[in-house]
């Protein structure tokens, strides 16, 4: 375990600031009192937890308040935070367990909603309509197989394919082992390739 | 994290990621940023408080103590330990004395009053104060001899 820097080196935003700060030093200068580190953790992760998050919850509104719970949670637990772990691996954590909950409990149909939808995909204007229409169904048609898996095979595809994490950082936000998650993986390639070809 | 040790993705894993990458982007909404990071920071200006359960603790440290106390208190009471102030438990001027089977008096046992009865409650006390006054005799007991 490496040194952490002070809180208010953390904030400084002068030139000797060769490496920036890891996310652990940030959540521990959070703790310690500094609103600008909790703002440049916020600003590193928002957008790929939003977006974990809301390929699997849907309406829009429950992906909210599960994003706004994840942070809630964060703030809370400032005081208790070591870094014994990386801090995307708990946030991540956090996220999950929220997520299967509310998934279990209101057994949401994972819908396209108006702004997942394909047609908010940027338009290629120099593309043929034909073309540009069979990527719209193309998208369309991977959005519905990942809202047919299992929530637990969905989370694992999105955190390896789209977050692009480790295997065994799958396995700790998860909880689960390794081969769990390499099975799961498999599994979901099957179905959705079996579901693409279709 | 074991970075090492992780299997290349597939083609068909590859594929898939980079059908993933083209999917709509979605963000969190400037309403639900400001309402997070507002939290964060109330959650700086609120007083730290005490940790829940820590004032119940103090109540029943000293409740416990107070009971522990009284239970002492008590033993302490039955043996015989306490007496009353010897200013205020007047020492008996006369002698207590017992009937000799010869006719003749005689000193009463310590468990025993002039009423010939036994004073086995009492019989502490009596120690006790005979041993401060020199002598059984000059106690008395509950039945008043």
């Amino acid at each position: 375990m490496h040194a952490h820097p002070t809180p208010a080196s953390l904030s400084s935003t002068g030139a000797d600031m060769i490496e920036p700060p890891t996310d652990e030093d940030l959540m521990l200068a959070y703790a310690a009192g500094d609103i600008a580190a909790f703002d440049t953790l916020y600003a590193r992760h928002r957008a790929p937890l939003y977006r974990f998050i809301a390929r699997s919850l849907s309406p829009r509104a429950s992906a909210d308040e599960c994003f706004q719970e994840t942070w809630a949670r964060v703030v809370k637990a400032r005081q208790r935070y070591r870094p014994d772990a990386k801090f995307s691996t708990w946030l991540y954590q956090i996220a999950q367990r929220l997520m299967i909950d509310q998934y279990r409990r209101q057994r949401p149909q994972v819908s396209i909603d108006d702004e997942t939808a394909p047609m908010h995909l940027p338009i290629d204007t120099d593309a043929h309509p034909e073309r540009q229409l069979s990527r719209f169904e193309a998208v369309r048609q991977l959005q519905q197989a990942l809202a047919e898996l299992p929530v637990e095979q969905r989370i694992v595809v999105q955190l390896r394919l789209e977050q692009e994490l480790t295997l065994d950082a799958i396995g700790e936000i998860t909880g689960v082992g390794r081969e769990t998650v390499k099975s799961r993986l498999r599994y979901a390639m099957d179905k959705l390739r079996a579901r693409l070809q279709s | 994290m074991n970075h090492d040790t992780d299997p290349p993705m597939s083609p068909q894993e590859r594929a898939v990621a980079d059908a993933l990458a083209q999917l709509p982007a979605l963000e969190p909404g400037p309403e639900l940023d400001a309402r997070i990071q507002a939290q964060a920071r109330a959650a700086l200006r609120a007083k730290p408080r005490a940790r829940p359960g820590s004032r119940l603790r103090w109540l029943n440290a000293g409740l416990g103590s107070a009971a522990v106390a009284v239970l002492a208190a008590g033993i302490a009471w039955q043996a015989g330990l306490f007496t009353l102030d010897e200013s205020t438990q007047r020492a008996p001027t006369t002698t207590t004395s017992f009937p000799k089977k010869n006719g003749t008096r005689g000193v009463a046992p310590r468990n025993r009053c002039s009423t010939g009865r036994a004073c086995i409650v009492q019989r502490n006390r009596h120690a006790a104060i005979a041993g401060r006054s020199g002598s059984s005799r000059s106690a008395t007991c509950k039945y008043g001899a």
